[in-house]
């Protein structure tokens, strides 16, 4: 069996985190995998695997299977191959969360150049397949660390923040806004989907009416024209940009369209009265089962 | 000093929706021909895989932003239970050179969720109630902001 080692791209972590994960990788690694798992042994071809037109490829991991004519891995290779990566993810998830302070979430995005989510690795084999990476279980957006989470869940389970599970709305959205001059608004909060899915958002419009400098707001909407059978359909639907217009007073109702159709209506409660037309950007942070 | 952060958070929160609404319009203009061709290659690759026999497709849909584009699909499958289907795939995905994606245990226990890189692209496997649903999407960063 090769030796594994997991290296974090030197741009993603310093020095000190790059070698402290991997050292603990390794550790939690080699605990998880134990003695007796077989997995990671490279195949070999018996008489009968030549005869059926088997021969000896790596795999996505470094291990050799034996794959036919055809490119189809031996039954069995595909098992060990499904253990290999339940056994790498454990350890990295395990890694994560025992190297947790040293692991700036920010200094992994910098370093994710391709548009891909989450963090990178580089997992490399003795004799295998150097420089495959490994995309750790990260759903798919932007990394903001494991306290953000927390602090939504934690409020999920008080009560303060609204349970998806529960939600009868599509989503719901608390946001905090600032007036500046007679016509111009801006606000920033969070917003969540009846799936789990964590939104930033960003909201800017112009209009008339009367309000105070600082606002906070809270509200809930709908959303037509998409599927909602999964939470990738709802990010799909809610993330991104969208125009709208809001009219008002203390209780005030939005519509709006996506740029890619989907129309949505809400309803908000808001300290102020007026009519505002304006751009909401979401960005897609995290979802609360990840 | 309150006006001027309040002026300083106003003009950072107008930049980035000036940037969100503007970059990608101007991307999209500009790269008129590459934003077709992401369709054809989106298509391309949804159309090479192979379904287990007896499959019916219940739904296709090709979806788009401004830059962004997916594919949405549903199947059903005649007389295999989901981790059949599940197992079928993951044979199939990886004959096909795209890597399995390690999914968090937690979101794997809620969503029953696969999901598969090749290149540019990623595709996700949800099992819903008795169908599959499908979704090829590209992983960039007009995919990433949602534009």
């Amino acid at each position: 069996m090769g030796q594994f080692t997991i290296e974090p791209k030197a741009e993603s972590l310093d020095a000190a985190t790059s070698g402290a994960f991997s050292d603990q990788w390794q550790y939690n690694f080699q605990t998880i995998l134990g003695p007796t798992n077989l997995a990671f042994i490279n195949a070999e071809l018996s008489d009968q695997d030549v005869a059926d037109g088997y021969t000896l490829e790596y795999n996505p991991n470094g291990v050799l299977w034996r794959v036919n004519a055809a490119g189809i891995p031996h039954p069995d290779d595909l098992d060990n191959y499904g253990e290999q990566l339940r056994v790498i993810e454990s350890a990295t998830n395990r890694t994560l969360t025992d190297l947790q302070s040293l692991v700036n979430p920010l200094q992994v995005i910098k370093g994710d150049t391709e548009g891909t989510r989450g963090n990178s690795l580089a997992l490399t084999q003795g004799a295998g397949k150097a420089g495959d990476e490994v995309y750790l279980p990260d759903s798919g957006g932007i990394n903001t660390g494991i306290s953000l989470r927390q602090v939504v869940q934690v409020g999920i389970a008080n009560g303060i923040l609204p349970d998806p599970a529960t939600m009868e709305s599509d989503y719901k959205f608390i946001e905090g806004g600032l007036g500046i001059g007679k016509f111009v608004s801006v606000a920033g909060g969070l917003m969540m989907d009846k799936k789990g899915n964590v939104y930033a958002i960003l909201d800017g419009s112009v209009g008339y009416g009367l309000g105070p400098p600082v606002t906070g707001v809270v509200g809930q909407g709908y959303f037509g024209n998409a599927e909602k059978n999964n939470a990738q359909h709802y990010q799909e639907a809610l993330q991104g940009a969208s125009f709208g217009t809001t009219t008002g007073a203390g209780m005030q109702g939005n519509v709006s369209i996506g740029t890619s159709g989907v129309i949505s209506g809400e309803v908000s409660f808001n300290p102020s009265i007026g009519k505002t037309f304006g751009g909401r950007y979401a960005e897609y942070l995290f979802n609360i089962n990840d | 000093m309150f006006a001027m952060c309040r002026k300083i958070v106003a003009v950072i929160i107008g930049s980035i929706l000036l940037c969100v609404f503007t970059v990608p319009v101007i991307y999209r203009v500009v790269n008129y021909t590459e934003i077709e061709q992401r369709e054809q290659n989106l298509h391309s690759e949804f159309q090479a895989i192979v379904h287990p026999e007896g499959t019916k497709q219940l739904k296709y849909k090709m979806s788009s932003k401004i830059v962004m584009r997916w594919i949405n699909a549903e199947y059903t499958y005649t007389n295999m239970s989901d981790s059949e289907v599940e197992k079928y795939y993951n044979e199939e995905m990886i004959r096909q050179g795209w890597i399995k994606q390690p999914v968090s245990e937690a979101r794997y226990n809620h969503f029953h969720e696969s999901r598969y890189k090749k290149g540019d692209y990623e595709m996700v496997f949800i099992p819903d109630r008795d169908a599959v649903a499908i979704h090829l999407h590209y992983k960039d960063i007009f995919d990433r902001l949602g534009l």
